[in-house]
């Protein structure tokens, strides 16, 4: 299955490190502890205004909050894949794939727990239903 | 009554809206400018300011001299895209109020069918080897390569919060086909559809978007004048007048990306403009004759027509359903065929069709118009009669 590569970006290297140690790592501000989506990092914490960071696991445990099936009509993936937004319980959302699952057995608020995939090379943080929830 | 420096949209141009043009953006954007200036009764000579979008590839000087301006005082761009393509109208009238400028251009031309198309994937051969942008490296491994992908993900939510179904937003298809279809100017012109058509059509996006749900990919170019309300009475042109121009950004929203916050069953950003459209004129919802609303997909449609109050929110697939936004309707939607039906200038023609309502010179005119709304979700205007 063909995936653009994740960015190398050094604001965000932290998570693709975390990855590599099968970690889903997330940041929060030392100060006032609020944990902020990676793809929204910021260079100073918007609310106090501090600019240090620490990294934590998540817990990997989340739910859908919206879903797709991804078939490009005229390009077809090499296999159609669930995207979805997963909430995570540390309250932030993250896009990535739902495996063991299809668009008939999909739903919304669906219990997921996160594992890793290799995807044409590249190693992604992915999420399956948790067992005795249909996806 | 305009006031003598009120903005006021004077002269309005356009190309043929097509899938090839046969020519350079440069040459659409000149054309389309040329048609506004001469509309306005102004000579190239007279256009002292110039907008774009911040993603137009023609630059000012480029344009200055392919149709023989002469002295440009005042340049801006708009952020983002089509939801951000009324702000142009909102830069160059906060120039001609303030003074900074007293004519000024807006533009947007290109290829977006016979050249770089939105709605394509990046060529997979091509994706492992290019750099992506940090906010990309969220989705892009994940399979989200596309537009109709990227706002699939939040029009599902919508749907799941309010039950609505893909047929639902075929019943809007309909409709803007319908209007395209007695619209000379529309791509989609005398080829109206069927609900029956569109559930036929192929899913782009299951369990969202099927291919009747998705804007045009046009090639063309449209361009307006904007200046005062005393200048244009000056050259016998009728007020189409600027009464309020907005933008929305709200903290941690994107404009393509839109997932990690807030209730995505809703539109924040036009929840936020339609207050501002409404707070600055005092109008309401009933004082809109025509509203013109931005679709690059027909989920959008819905959540704005609850975000300017034409119905209540979840509310839209009924009122749609029940003939509400067709010609004759309480609230005559797309009047052109919209972007699905019309063609696709990144929501500046739009604004075109908002123009020729006001002046009554629409193919599809509503009767007696006085107050238009033409809305992007993030940025919008009210026109008014004067």
């Amino acid at each position: 299955m063909n995936s653009a590569l994740p960015s190398t970006d050094s604001e965000v290297e932290y998570f693709w490190k975390g990855v590599a140690k099968d970690e889903l790592l997330l940041r929060r501000c030392v100060t006032c502890k609020v944990t902020q989506h990676p793809a929204q990092a910021t260079a100073i914490c918007p609310i106090c205004h501090g600019a240090e960071f620490e990294q934590f696991p998540a817990s990997g445990r989340g739910t859908v909050y919206t879903w797709i099936k991804s078939v490009h009509p005229t390009r077809p993936d090499d296999a159609p894949r669930i995207i979805a937004v997963i909430e995570l319980e540390e309250g932030v959302r993250l896009v990535s794939n739902v495996i063991d699952a299809d668009a008939e057995t999909m739903r919304n608020d669906l219990p997921v727990t996160m594992c890793f995939v290799d995807q044409g090379g590249v190693k992604l943080p992915v999420f399956r239903p948790v067992r005795g929830e249909v996806g | 009554m305009a006031s003598a420096r009120e903005a006021v949209i004077a002269g309005i141009g356009q190309t043929e809206f097509s899938k090839n043009s046969g020519r350079t953006t440069m040459q659409l954007a000149a054309e389309a400018s040329i048609a506004a200036i001469r509309d306005a009764r102004l000579s190239p000579a007279d256009i002292d300011g110039m907008v774009t979008f911040t993603i137009d590839e023609n630059d000012e000087l480029s344009l200055m001299r392919n149709i023989g301006a002469k002295d440009l005082r005042f340049t801006a761009r708009t952020p983002g895209g089509g939801g951000l393509s009324a702000a142009t109208v909102q830069l160059a009238a906060a120039a001609v109020t303030s003074g900074a400028a007293s004519a000024v251009l807006i533009y947007r031309a290109f290829n977006e069918r016979s050249g770089k198309r939105f709605g394509q994937p990046m060529p997979r051969s091509e994706q492992p080897r290019a750099p992506i942008p940090a906010k990309m490296s969220w989705v892009l491994p994940y399979g989200a390569d596309t537009p109709a992908k990227f706002y699939s993900l939040w029009y599902q939510r919508y749907m799941y919060a309010y039950g609505v179904e893909n047929a639902d937003f075929g019943r809007y298809s309909v409709v803007a086909r319908k209007h395209a279809a007695t619209n000379p100017n529309a791509w989609f012109y005398q080829r109206p559809i069927t609900l029956e058509d569109h559930q036929n059509s192929r899913w782009i996006v299951e369990p969202v978007l099927r291919l009747l749900d998705c804007c045009q990919e046009s090639d063309g170019g449209v361009a307006f004048v904007v200046t005062t309300a005393e200048r244009a009475r000056d050259l016998g042109r009728p007020l189409v007048r600027v009464i309020a121009a907005d933008q929305s950004h709200q903290a941690g929203s994107d404009e393509l990306l839109d997932y990690y916050q807030g209730d995505r069953a809703t539109f924040p950003e036009a929840d936020e403009l339609s207050r501002g459209l409404y707070g600055k004129t005092g109008l309401r919802p009933a004082d809109i004759d025509v509203a013109l609303i931005y679709e690059n997909f027909s989920p959008v449609v819905f959540m704005q027509l609850e975000s300017f109050g034409f119905c209540g929110r979840g509310e839209a697939k009924d009122f749609i359903a029940d003939g509400n936004i067709e010609l004759g309707g309480t609230i005559p939607v797309n009047t052109n065929g919209g972007l699905l039906g019309e063609g696709y200038i990144h929501g500046l023609n739009n604004i075109l069709e908002g123009v020729r309502q006001i002046r009554g010179e629409a193919p599809n005119q509503v009767e007696d118009v006085e107050n238009v709304l033409v809305s992007a979700g993030r940025s919008g205007l009210i026109l008014s009669k004067g």
